[in-house]
């Protein structure tokens, strides 16, 4: 691998993401630089000394977990954000991973968000949602999670754990499919560190990934195939094949149905013409027409004879999400609505609580106020959008804020 | 009124954070001058750009013009004064006018002319006084849009004025404030936006297309210029004192602490130092000392800033603005000063972001040299522009001043002289 492999970091985030650390391990040929952040002493202990760890909130959980607390969470990661910082420091990209849902992943992947801005990295973040028969709160946390999320970073890649039913068999034992769901995570992330370090022939750089999903919320499937010389003469073909098969595309189908794509050969200087036109000109014909593609070709010696085929399928789901108010939009309003001539509602709130649907002939109730203006509290309201803007933003928008402990 | 034989403009600024009066006018190269300023905090009789406390107001600025007279080393005659306005009694509106062109297709000034009168003849409501109004652009044939259509050949041409309002009795009360302090002849009201964009903008930037942010305690104005024309200005309700107040509410400060921490950009300077904490004994009640993640505060503040950009990249898209050629988003005003704004601007509207410094101007600049009071010195070029570019519009508007009172509707449409902007 060149030197360039190892300013690239793959970071992975709670228990999930620490698996799919250790899982690049085993499975040996990783060449990147591989780092895990967990608040569980246990799901490190496997990788110290093999990757650089950082055992979030050990001061006060005693390396016990957060027991899928996203506040915990995300006051544990926070609180680790200098070994955060010199973790990250000095890289060229991050890509992190992890498995929303929980607690670390949920809470903590703002502050490496927030670090990695700060520090100017570009970073992918490669999160997966719960399976549809996970908890209706745990779905919601990670939604609201990735929401956040994408305001204040660019690349945000949700992958839904449900693709890996379409490739499963029913059969399959739910520890084998998580497994199974780990290492397609890992296989992933390692596409796209690698589609990312190479050089870029065309598009397929940090820029076309922020192009195809900055601000928006969509949801991904991602296929890697990689084949070598050993595989016959058309590696490249054998390549999309494997890519295909990849559990977390979903399917073939899943790519006629994808809105924007972006594909990618690499492979090192050996990749001729002929091969690349060949390769890309197929995976296109697997799309619709009006898909927005970005093909490209990565060149990096660290691929010696191999090629990798990588395919991120994305699939917008409601427009934009430039403006807080786009992501309530979502949300059915109640059926019986009261007027509040004051003051806008809260949105919904990280407790998961789900709101009480009343009958059309049911007496509503007025949402108890948990906001306060401070400062604006007895002035005239400064509605603009719709919205009255004396509340403070956060509480607008349901985000709870660590105030903090106290320090004895 | 005369200084050194030089004429004395003075602009006045009502803000949340303080209140302003300068005295300036031209040196001897023609650029403008401050001869005298003064600068009081208002503590609470300014909100969001409106006079809460109307009694207060006269005072601290009678205060303020004290100290502007006594900087300037003599005490001005009360005269002639142009004031900055902004709130949210400000709203904008685009008139349209167009004229069919036959027999000679080649576009003069005589269709121009009479294109724009068309266009300046939108109907005001009655509780709206028009502030200022500038062409946006012209269009020809219904199709290409050109900057200055004289010489074109066309069929039709269609001419777009951007005109600025303002609520009649809030610029009537701010009027009164300052008949109260002595002035008598010439009171004009300046979009304070207007005034800011005068003040900190290039005349490539108005050339090419720029969006200027002026990001005030209590108020944000923003204007877009694109060819010497201005596409749209307005004002949201949301300032660095918003940014304050989300923190004291968030996470148990008095608001003072929260000033601090916003205007010292202290946040930022922990995120440099790579602290993962804020420390504070000072909460909003007695309270025993805190250990804040740094995270907290950027969560609160990026909300609100995200918020802020959204809004004026909502703007920028309702204008179809041609991004390609745009020069950037020009960042004034007090919140231009945390570093933090201007990072979410960039990260937020995706183009280039600078700081807008005053430009260019002589004589007592001690303390005035920054984006805080780029309104203020932009006033004054606007007095000096408007003044020196047109003398006779500037008699037209002395005679409405005078008159408005008697005829009404008929002087308010003599006041309707389109400026191009910036020249």
């Amino acid at each position: 691998m060149t030197n360039g492999h190892d300013s690239i970091l793959i970071l992975g985030i709670g228990g999930a993401g620490a698996k799919v650390i250790s899982h690049l391990f085993e499975s040996g040929a990783c060449g990147f630089e591989l780092a895990a952040v967990d608040t569980d002493k246990n799901a490190l202990d496997g990788l110290i000394g093999r990757a650089k760890c950082v055992l979030a909130g050990s001061a006060w959980r005693d390396g016990s977990g957060c027991g899928g607390d996203a506040i915990r969470g995300e006051q544990a990661v926070a609180r680790e954000r200098q070994a955060v910082t010199a973790l990250l420091k000095g890289k060229r990209l991050v890509v992190t991973v992890g498995g929303l849902g929980g607690g670390v992943a949920t809470g903590g992947v703002r502050t490496i968000a927030s670090v990695a801005k700060a520090l100017s990295i570009p970073s992918v973040f490669l999160l997966t949602t719960p399976f549809s028969f996970e908890s209706f709160a745990r779905r919601k946390l990670a939604e609201e999670c990735l929401d956040e999320l994408r305001r204040v970073t660019d690349v945000v890649l949700r992958i839904p754990n449900d693709l890996l039913f379409s490739m499963l068999h029913p059969d399959t034992p739910i520890l084998e499919a998580y497994a199974e769901s780990c290492a397609e995570l890992a296989r992933t992330a390692l596409g796209i560190a690698g589609m990312l370090s190479g050089e870029s022939a065309f598009q397929t750089d940090y820029a076309g990934f922020m192009a195809a999903v900055r601000g928006r919320r969509c949801s991904c499937g991602a296929g890697v195939g990689v084949s070598s010389s050993a595989d016959g003469p058309d590696r490249c073909s054998v390549a999309v094949e494997r890519m295909l098969e990849s559990p977390f595309l979903g399917g073939v189908e899943k790519l006629s149905e994808a809105d924007a794509a972006i594909l990618c050969l690499a492979g090192n200087a050996s990749l001729t013409l002929g091969e690349t036109k060949r390769c890309l000109e197929n995976l296109s014909t697997l799309f619709r027409e009006n898909a927005m593609l970005m093909n490209g070709t990565n060149f990096s010696d660290a691929f010696a004879d191999r090629v990798q085929v990588t395919v991120i399928a994305i699939r917008y789901e409601d427009g934009e999400i430039s403006s807080p108010a786009a992501v309530e939009d979502s949300s059915k309003p109640l059926p019986l609505q009261i007027l509040e001539p004051m003051a806008a509602k809260p949105r919904s709130t990280r407790s998961g609580k789900s709101k009480v649907r009343h009958s059309p002939l049911e007496q509503g109730e007025f949402e108890l106020q948990s906001y306060s203006k401070g400062i604006y509290a007895g002035i005239a309201p400064s509605l603009y959008a719709g919205e009255d803007l004396d509340i403070p933003t956060f509480q607008r928008h349901g985000i709870v804020i660590d105030k903090g402990i106290v320090v004895r | 009124m005369s200084f050194n034989g030089r004429e004395v403009f003075t602009v006045l600024e009502f803000g949340d954070s303080k209140i302003c009066a300068l005295h300036g006018g031209r040196d001897k190269g023609g650029n403008p001058e401050i001869f005298g300023f003064g600068c009081r905090e208002s503590k609470g009789a300014v909100v969001k750009g409106d006079i809460s406390d109307f009694a207060r107001t006269v005072e601290i600025l009678s205060g303020a013009l004290d100290d502007a007279d006594k900087s300037a080393g003599e005490v001005f005659s009360r005269e002639k004064v142009y004031y900055l306005i902004s709130g949210r009694g400000i709203s904008s509106r685009c008139g349209e006018g167009n004229v069919m062109i036959y027999g000679d297709p080649r576009i003069g000034d005589p269709q121009i002319q009479e294109a724009v009168e068309k266009a300046q003849n939108l109907p005001i409501p009655q509780e709206l006084v028009q502030l200022d109004s500038f062409s946006s652009y012209f269009m020809i044939d219904g199709t290409t849009r050109v900057k200055n259509p004289c010489g074109h050949s066309a069929s039709r041409l269609d001419a777009f004025i951007h005109m600025i309002l303002a609520e009649r009795n809030r610029v009537d009360t701010m009027r009164s404030a300052i008949r109260d302090l002595g002035f008598e002849r010439e009171i004009i009201p300046v979009f304070s936006g207007i005034a800011s964009a005068y003040g900190c903008l290039t005349l490539d930037e108005k050339e090419d297309g720029v969006l200027l942010v002026d990001i005030g305690a209590g108020v944000t104005e923003y204007v877009i210029v694109c060819n010497d024309g201005v596409l749209s200005s307005g004002v949201v309700p949301i300032g660095t004192d918003n940014v304050a107040n989300d923190l004291a509410v968030g996470l148990d400060f008095s608001i003072e602490l929260a000033r601090r921490i916003v205007l010292e950009g202290r946040i930022e300077k922990l995120k440099r130092s790579g602290a993962a904490y804020f420390e504070t004994e000072c909460g909003a009640s007695p309270a025993p000392k805190r250990r804040i993640p740094v995270g907290s505060f950027e969560k609160i503040i990026e909300e609100r800033m995200l918020e802020l950009f959204g809004f004026l990249r909502k703007t920028m898209e309702k204008q179809a603005v041609p991004l390609h050629t745009f020069t950037g988003v020009v960042l004034t005003g007090g919140g231009a000063m945390i570093p933090a704004f201007a990072e979410s601007a960039r990260s937020s509207l995706g183009i280039h972001v600078r700081t807008g410094d005053p430009l260019a101007f002589a004589g007592a600049m001690t303390g005035l040299d920054n984006p805080r009071f780029g309104a203020l010195l932009g006033g004054l070029r606007f007095a000096l522009e408007v003044n020196s570019v047109n003398s006779s519009q500037i008699s037209i508007l002395k005679v409405a001043d005078a008159l408005e009172d008697f005829t009404g509707e008929l002087m308010r449409k003599m006041k309707n002289v389109t400026k191009v902007f910036g020249k």
